[in-house]
């Protein structure tokens, strides 16, 4: 299985352009932003926008190529999609609604519908359900439906916008959980839409961050976790990030400040730098012994992650730190109170931007 | 499984994130979606929407307003009632005349509810789905039926459809198809008129639904056709019941350009409201007991209707 | 707007008047068979009387006898038949006839189909339309046939003699029977066949002030104009026929 697509237009405000590149059956995750063109490059990607320039190519097969003046209808391209509110036909039952990409395709009625319901049983949805209309469902069940629906057409590429975005949080974890094992015996290319970072990082063999209809990072979950491209990845992530030039061990940040890794950075030049707000050390005094970052600021605010507290810091440059309550109270960290930051070499990344 | 061979690098490099310092939310911890799922066509949730209990308290006013309204479209009816000749009622019902111009009332209404559904329908969703230069236009003339006077229109109908007409004439000449003065003709008038309702209880039906399910027809292999007729249609089918009923109901109360156009010949011709108005020259009882039939047919269609077109919350 | 104002207040003006002294607004109701007639009478009688306007309301006998039994506010009524006028009796003073009128057969302009007499309306090739025998002229029209002893099919019975005559000026209708005076009025358009003499029937239009007018003076006015010599005059201009027996 392979998918290249170059998928270029212009819709309302938001100008999109962004490859894909998926070789092999992997769950592609699309990451991004309200508005940054997720839902536009899947809905393009299935044929329902046209696009402006570029080609979509799947398994060998163009399905669109402007160039060409190739453009497949949707309805004769090999994909199935679950959209965000999974659009189930209100008029139809569970059982109908499985079986009618079956039945458009040229299946029978009765084994529409003996199909259908075998692939309701594999996504777990209770017989009872089969006869019921879709406004009787719960949110997971309509999801499974949703699943079970686009699957039956065993489509060779399977895209899905926010599959789990409908949920309470208390359903989500199970959900993500059995569409996770779901989309691991899928066998073709899977991309999945979100905002949900926790979502991106357990579905996603590849990770692809969308921002602006562009494509500002992608790679391996693991990859981007650690090295964060972009503040919105950082934002996600937790991390901070900095963008500046290195000299030898010594990065000059663009926004002012200075940061000195542990050791020789490789490359001279346009880098960036992240720092985990756990390695952030936060003092009312100049610190004793010898760590390399040291800085003076003013408490900006504080807020409450879990265990911890989460300070930021505002001075050149700015940061967060993760402390823990005890710390604060120690400290007496409020609002307006002065401090220094400061984070061991060893505890700085460096990469090149 | 290996992530693709894609260069790193981005096309369009996050300038705007080169100092980055604000980390806002706690790490990993997923949020809700801001973009909140679109409401279907039908206004019902995917989901099922917590129990609110609405309040309805109508603003101040609506209800004496209501009441006078009520009041006054019900007032001339109950008057009818109040002067039917009640003790002459059956006889006045079997007289000859009265069957065959209910008859030819039905099928005539229908005939109109037929061809409007068959043409008005398309209509409908090139006028809800097509951008084209004139559409407005298109849609204005479609609609100007409902407010030219009836008797105008039967005319109108005349000098297009009639014998010597820039149509008829071709129709009655090579296809030999003479429309006025026939049953057909009535039928045409009645869908003049009646039309326009349905072509503009459709269309806003059509605007209204969420097109998104047509998507999701398309993704699951539906053709155009396929979809139209398996998703759009049973999702307006409230609009669409709403539209024939509106249309069924002007096309069976049609006088003006239905005795202008096709004339008054009983059995053929004659429907109900002419043959009231007719009745109305010499013994208003008749006139009464026919309007009564007609009303009590229409009570009767409409509120069975209203059960399975007009959902009632 | 200024133009949309106006108009709105313009047909008000007429009711809000006979706030000048003397001044009397006459309401005549009348069968819509004497519409032009009237009209040409009205303006004669109002340049004899300049302190009087007349408003005509012209509509079916039967309709102007319905609407003054619920009150409406007329002074005169003419109607196109005496058994109509009999009706309101109780309503108005005593009836006079002012004018007659007779039948004659309408045939598209230069007779195309050359129809002459009341048989060749039975013809196969003819469409005929008469008016419905609810309606004055189709009363009259089918006792004609019927003393003729001709059986015409027709195509059409229209709710009024002008139906008649618009479907055979429109030529969707070979022939019909309507009033010689509508034939008259619409002469270039139609042609007349006359029906003989003693196979027609005339029809005697009545006239009488409504015993509740307000105006009871400048209606009796009108009526005697009516049926003065000028008045005749005007009403032979248009087709009518004499009162009295033919």
């Amino acid at each position: 299985m392979s998918l290249h697509a170059r998928v270029e237009l212009v819709k309302g405000t938001l100008a999109l352009d962004a490859t894909l590149e998926v070789a092999g059956d992997q769950v592609v995750v699309l990451l991004g932003p309200n508005a940054a063109g997720k839902t536009t490059l899947l809905r393009a990607l299935a044929g329902l926008i046209p696009l402006a320039r570029g080609r979509v190519v799947l398994d060998g097969t163009t399905l669109e190529d402007v160039d060409q003046g190739v453009r497949v209808p949707t309805d004769q391209r090999p994909i199935g999609v679950v959209f965000q509110d999974y659009l189930l036909f209100p008029h139809l039952s569970v059982l109908d609604n499985v079986a009618f990409g079956l039945r458009t395709r040229g299946a029978g009625r009765r084994a529409a519908r003996e199909e259908a319901a075998r692939w309701l049983a594999r996504v777990d949805l209770a017989p009872g359900c089969a006869h019921e209309r879709p406004k009787a469902l719960s949110g997971g069940q309509a999801q499974r439906v949703a699943l079970a629906r686009a699957l039956a057409t065993r489509p060779r590429l399977l895209l899905l916008d926010e599959p789990l975005a409908a949920m309470d949080a208390g359903a989500r974890a199970e959900l993500r959980r059995e569409l996770a094992r779901h989309l691991a015996s899928f066998e073709g290319i899977c991309l999945v839409v979100t905002h949900d970072p926790v979502e991106a990082m357990t579905l996603a063999d590849q990770l692809v961050v969308l921002e602006g209809g562009r494509v500002v990072q992608r790679g391996a979950p693991g990859e981007l976790a650690s090295r964060p491209r972009s503040r919105y990845v950082a934002d996600l992530i937790g991390l901070n990030l900095y963008r500046g030039r290195a000299t030898g061990a010594r990065i000059d940040l663009r926004d002012g400040g200075r940061i000195v890794a542990a050791d020789r950075v490789p490359v001279e030049g346009d880098v960036y730098v992240v720092i985990p707000p756990r390695a952030v050390s936060l003092h009312r005094t100049h610190p004793e012994g010898s760590p390399r970052n040291v800085w003076s600021g003013t408490v900006a605010a504080l807020d409450v992650a879990g265990e911890r507290i989460r300070v930021h810091v505002a001075g050149v440059p700015p940061i967060v730190a993760e402390v823990t309550p005890a710390a604060v109270a120690a400290l007496h960290l409020v609002e307006g109170v002065p401090v220094h930051a400061s984070v061991k070499a060893t505890e700085v990344d460096v990469y090149p931007a | 499984m290996t992530s693709s061979g894609t260069p790193l690098t981005p096309k369009h490099g996050p300038e705007s994130a080169a100092n980055l310092a604000v980390v806002t939310g706690g790490t990993l911890t997923a949020e809700r979606p801001p973009e909140p799922p679109l409401s279907e066509a039908t206004g019902r949730p995917v989901q099922p929407a917590p129990p609110v209990r609405r309040t309805r308290r109508a603003p101040a006013g609506f209800l004496p307003l209501a009441v006078v309204a009520v009041a006054f479209l019900t007032l001339p009816l109950v008057a009818l009632v109040a002067r039917a000749p009640w003790g002459s009622l059956p006889a006045a019902l079997s007289a000859p005349g009265v069957l065959t111009a209910l008859r030819l009332s039905l099928i005539c209404s229908l005939g109109a509810v037929g061809l409007s559904l068959l043409f008005g329908v398309p209509l409908a969703w090139l006028l809800a789905r097509l951008r084209f230069r004139g559409r407005d236009v298109v849609r204005a003339v479609v609609l100007l039926p409902m407010v030219l006077p009836p008797v105008v229109g039967g005319v109108a109908l005349l000098l297009a459809f009639g014998r010597n007409g820039l149509a008829g004439r071709w129709l009655d000449g090579l296809v030999g198809i003479t429309l006025p003065f026939s049953t057909a003709g009535a039928i045409l008038a009645e869908t003049f008129v009646a039309m326009p309702f349905l072509v503009i209880t459709v269309e806003a039906g059509l605007r209204g639904m969420d097109r998104r399910y047509e998507d999701a027809a398309a993704t699951l292999g539906a053709g155009r056709w396929t979809t139209f007729r398996r998703v759009t249609l049973p999702l307006i089918a409230p609009s669409l019941g709403a539209g024939a009923a509106l249309c069924w109901a002007r096309a069976l109360g049609e006088f003006g350009a239905t005795i202008t156009f096709a004339g008054n010949l009983p059995g053929a011709t004659q429907t109900m409201p002419l043959a009231v108005y007719l009745a109305l020259q010499n013994n208003v009882d008749t006139a009464v007991t026919l309007s009564l039939v007609m009303l009590a047919i229409s009570l009767v269609v409409l509120v069975g209707l209203r059960g399975r077109w007009f959902p009632s919350r | 707007m200024l133009l949309a104002i106006a108009l709105l207040a313009l047909p008000l003006a007429p009711g809000c008047g006979g706030g000048e002294a003397g001044r009397v607004d006459l309401t005549v109701f009348a069968a819509a068979s004497l519409t032009d007639a009237f009209t040409a009478l009205g303006e004669e009688f109002t340049a004899a009387h300049p302190d009087i306007t007349v408003v005509f309301s012209f509509a079916g006998s039967q309709q102007l006898v319905a609407q003054l039994q619920q009150a409406a506010p007329a002074d005169v009524l003419a109607t196109a038949d005496t058994k109509t006028m009999d009706t309101v009796a109780d309503l108005t003073t005593p009836s006079e006839i002012f004018a007659g009128n007779k039948l004659a057969i309408a045939v598209a302009a230069g007779n195309p189909d050359g129809i002459t007499s009341l048989d060749d309306l039975a013809r196969e090739d003819l469409t005929v339309v008469l008016a419905a025998p609810e309606v004055p002229a189709g009363k009259y029209a089918q006792e004609i046939l019927d003393d003729a002893g001709v059986t015409v099919r027709p195509v059409s019975l229209e709710e009024s003699v002008k139906g008649v005559v618009t479907k055979v000026s429109l030529g969707e209708a070979d022939a019909g029977i309507a009033y010689v005076t509508d034939v008259a009025a619409a002469l270039g358009e139609i042609d007349g066949v006359e029906i003989p003499e003693e196979m027609n029937v005339v029809a005697t239009y009545p006239i009488a002030v409504v015993t509740a007018s307000e105006n009871a003076d400048a209606a009796r006015a009108f009526v005697d104009f009516i049926l003065s010599s000028q008045g005749r005059q005007v009403l032979q201009d248009y087709g009518f026929l004499p009162p009295g027996p033919s």
